[in-house]
């Protein structure tokens, strides 16, 4: 419920009346980017002057919801510059208009994460969902779209990564799923999130093991860990503790909310 | 570890282990697998052990660890060894949200891909790096529990053969 007292909190907000209203203001703004991306430059920030497209602003939007509660006031700040057409909270954080490195004084990390990410989950796949024609991928993208005009398209790369990789796992170490019904030692307890941006799963995973059980954190995020929740947390610790599983499907309310606590 | 645990002539890789350990001198361990795929466990457990512990308690060890081919851990996964700079400069370019409405932002997303994975065949085609797939982060997962307590079973072991 938006109240104005709570959406003081809010870095976006100006006087909106409702939700609605701020999300029609949020809208336009990727709708104005979408048309007009923004040209940047200020030398304290950039090596050279960044382009701020709709795409960059997409893929940030996307990994921002990863952690919510960490994250939101800082969008709340960007889109707020964004608005009147200032990119600077935006360029500085996503780190666009910087030069290369040179390798011989590189201060980055020395592994490359989305390889080693595209590479393992290349390996996993086995030559399933291969995209192999323009078409296939074009459709790929399109269900991506569908599922979320915000977020799609920021993620559609990983579905296409692997088409022309080659290097396979041993035939021994590949996952050809469970079959329903499928006993564990122990009850498998799943944890998830209301909204997860990247994996929604836990329902179709539950599936396969007939004694899980499933406990929800009412939260947009990834990980449940770091978005404080004392119902989780007990939850959690007696399932490890005590052997204990949760009542079934049970929905836990978080102790902080973006925006408005912490 | 065995790169194969069905076959050990297929050699042997290290895996960096990290713990947060209990004070309890009798705790027992809860092994974290980070995901990902390719997240960093050394790098949770160090930079955020905290944050597990209101879930898993005071009770037990956390154990965490960099599966293969991340950071600590052996069998890199490097299309561009030698190079990161390099890498870290294609990989923004990877990262290239596709535009859904315009044909040739498609075609070039999907072109993209083709050629990374011609780069990466290429640089991984003749080494040992289809050894790091998550079957067999499972496998030292359980390789681990057994060297670690050789006479407890592990409470979420599942069993990969039919039979």
């Amino acid at each position: 419920m938006l109240t104005v007292s709570t959406a003081r909190k809010c870095a976006f907000y100006v006087n909106d009346t409702s939700v609605s209203e701020l999300q029609a203001r949020f809208d336009a703004i990727l709708s104005d980017i979408k048309e007009n991306p923004i040209a940047f430059y200020d030398s304290d920030i950039v090596d050279y002057p960044a382009v701020v497209t709709f795409r960059d602003l997409q893929y940030y939007l996307l990994v921002a919801v990863y952690n919510s509660v960490a994250n939101l006031p800082i969008v709340a700040s960007i889109m707020a510059q964004l608005e009147h057409r200032n990119a600077s909270t935006f360029v500085s954080t996503t780190r666009l208009g910087l030069a290369p490195e040179s390798s011989c004084d590189f201060s980055g990390l020395t592994t490359s994460t989305i390889q080693t990410k595209s590479l393992i989950q290349c390996h996993d796949a086995d030559g399933r969902y291969i995209l192999d024609s323009v078409d296939e991928w074009a459709e790929h993208v399109r269900y991506l779209v569908n599922q979320s005009a915000y977020a799609g398209a920021a993620w559609a790369f990983a579905g296409g990564i692997c088409q022309s990789y080659d290097v396979r796992a041993p035939p021994n170490q590949v996952f050809r799923g469970y079959a329903a019904g499928t006993k564990t030692v122990t009850p498998i307890l799943f944890v998830r999130n209301t909204l997860d941006p990247v994996t929604p799963a836990a329902e179709k995973m539950r599936r396969f093991f007939d004694d899980s059980a499933l406990l929800t954190l009412d939260a947009v995020g990834h990980p449940s860990i770091g978005i404080k929740s004392q119902c989780m947390s007990d939850r959690v610790r007696n399932y490890f503790e005590n052997g204990v599983l949760p009542e079934e499907r049970l929905v836990c309310k978080a102790d902080v909310l973006p925006l408005l606590d912490g | 570890m065995p790169l194969d645990y069905d076959d050990v002539s297929a050699g042997e890789t290290t895996i960096g282990f990290i713990q947060d350990a209990s004070n309890l001198t009798d705790a027992e361990d809860i092994l974290v697998n980070p995901g990902g795929p390719g997240a960093s466990g050394v790098g949770i457990v160090l930079g955020a052990a905290q944050l597990f512990r209101p879930y898993l308690g005071q009770k037990h060890n956390i154990i965490s660890f960099d599966s293969r081919g991340v950071n600590n851990s052996g069998l890199r996964l490097d299309c561009l060894p030698d190079a990161p700079a390099v890498a870290q400069f294609y990989d923004s370019r990877i990262l290239q949200p596709v535009d859904p409405e315009s044909d040739a932002s498609v075609s070039e997303a999907y072109t993209l891909a083709d050629g990374f994975g011609q780069l990466c065949s290429n640089a991984h085609r003749d080494d040992k790096a289809g050894y790091a797939n998550t079957v067999a982060v499972a496998g030292d997962m359980l390789h681990f529990a057994k060297l670690r307590a050789p006479n407890t079973c592990p409470l979420l072991y599942i069993s990969r053969h039919s039979d």
